[in-house]
């Protein structure tokens, strides 16, 4: 884990490049997806250990994504943000593997914070 | 038993009068009594009795069979009929105004109080059915617009999230002495009241909503304004 990077999945183009902007700002790598079937494409090729999974996406719900992830990378540290609350429960997201869960509008300080949080735990987890 | 306000509807100053003592007797209240169907309507407009008791064959241009329709239509009012008339023809009309019970005269005095304590029974029982349909109606209803607010809420979102990050992006970057400082942290501020707003409202929206058309769980609203217009779902 040589370089701090972060896969963002939101089918909305603005928000990509919002998040893109803070997380580059934030001293992050960062990689952006519109779909869960573009980011299981990028993931086939490259290893991302954070995410921020938008929940309502077109095809591919991100809940279902991210069992997907957890099961083949069950070190991944996964949140889930959504604008669609009542959709997507929280305990169904906690079961998926998400860490937490965002709604939004939710203020990039607090996205930051969580991604620096979930550098922290991957780094003790990697000296055990 | 139920003491009931009765109104009396008969063309027979003699019958009503014998109508009128049997029901006292019985300990009811006969609340006035009619002798045409016009007349009957008015009385059981300001009356508002528990029961009517019509006979078919009244004096005037209408009669027992057309008052009650209009009493029981317009005022909910039940209504009995109190008649020596029981041909074809008047009973099929008569089946149509959804009577809460017949009696054909001359009557035993038991017959028309059992007949009287179940139309009783079957109004109140119809009024309760009535109230709890309103109920239900108005729980919909409210339901409805909670679940529309969410929606708005929902699709608000995306967008304000967008506006939300671009500020605080902008507002991050920004020194104290910069022109456009205090503008900024205005707009900034007036996100968040937004964000708070439709936060607020989507706890109060959020519980497992309904099944619209098309088995949408919850109101797509650029799907419904399509609808609205006459497109297709």
């Amino acid at each position: 884990m040589d370089e701090k990077r972060i896969l963002v999945v939101d089918d909305e183009p603005h928000i990509r490049d919002m998040y893109s902007l803070a997380f580059s700002k934030a001293g992050y790598g960062f990689q952006k997806a519109e779909s869960a079937e573009e980011a299981l494409d990028i993931l086939k090729k490259e290893r991302y250990w954070v995410m921020f999974l938008d929940l309502n996406l077109p095809g591919m719900n991100g809940v279902d994504l991210c069992r997907r992830i957890c099961k083949a990378y069950p070190m991944t540290i996964s949140y889930a943000v959504t604008g669609y609350a009542s959709l997507f429960d929280l305990n169904e997201c906690r079961e998926a593997g998400f860490d937490d869960y965002f709604i939004k509008p939710t203020s990039l300080a607090d996205m930051v914070a969580a991604a620096e949080h979930a550098f922290m735990k991957l780094e003790r987890w990697k000296q055990r | 038993m139920k003491k009931a306000n009765i109104l009396i509807v008969e063309d027979e100053s003699i019958v009503a009068q014998e109508i009128k003592m049997c029901l006292e007797n019985m300990g009811h209240a006969v609340a006035s009594m009619a002798k045409r169907g016009e007349e009957a309507i008015i009385k059981a407009e300001e009356d508002l009795p528990d029961i009517v008791l019509m006979d078919i064959q009244l004096k005037g241009q209408m009669d027992g069979i057309e008052a009650a329709d209009i009493i029981q239509s317009r005022l909910g009012v039940p209504v009995i009929f109190l008649t020596a008339y029981h041909d074809d023809e008047r009973l099929e009309r008569a089946k149509f105004t959804r009577p809460y019970g017949y009696v054909l005269k001359p009557f035993q005095e038991r017959d028309l109080k059992i007949t009287i304590e179940m139309a009783l029974y079957a109004a109140e029982m119809e009024a309760w059915r009535k109230r709890a349909e309103e109920k239900l109606r108005e729980q919909e209803k409210f339901q409805g617009v909670l679940e529309m607010a969410g929606a708005v809420c929902h699709e608000l979102n995306q967008p304000l999230q967008s506006v939300s990050g671009f500020s605080e992006l902008l507002f991050m970057d920004m020194e104290t002495s910069d022109p456009n400082y205090e503008s900024v942290k205005k707009i900034k501020s007036g996100i968040e009241r937004i964000g708070g707003l439709t936060r607020k409202i989507m706890k109060i929206t959020r519980y497992r909503s309904k099944s619209y058309l098309n088995k949408n769980k919850i109101i797509d609203i650029e799907r419904a304004s399509r609808y609205q217009e006459g497109g297709p779902l």
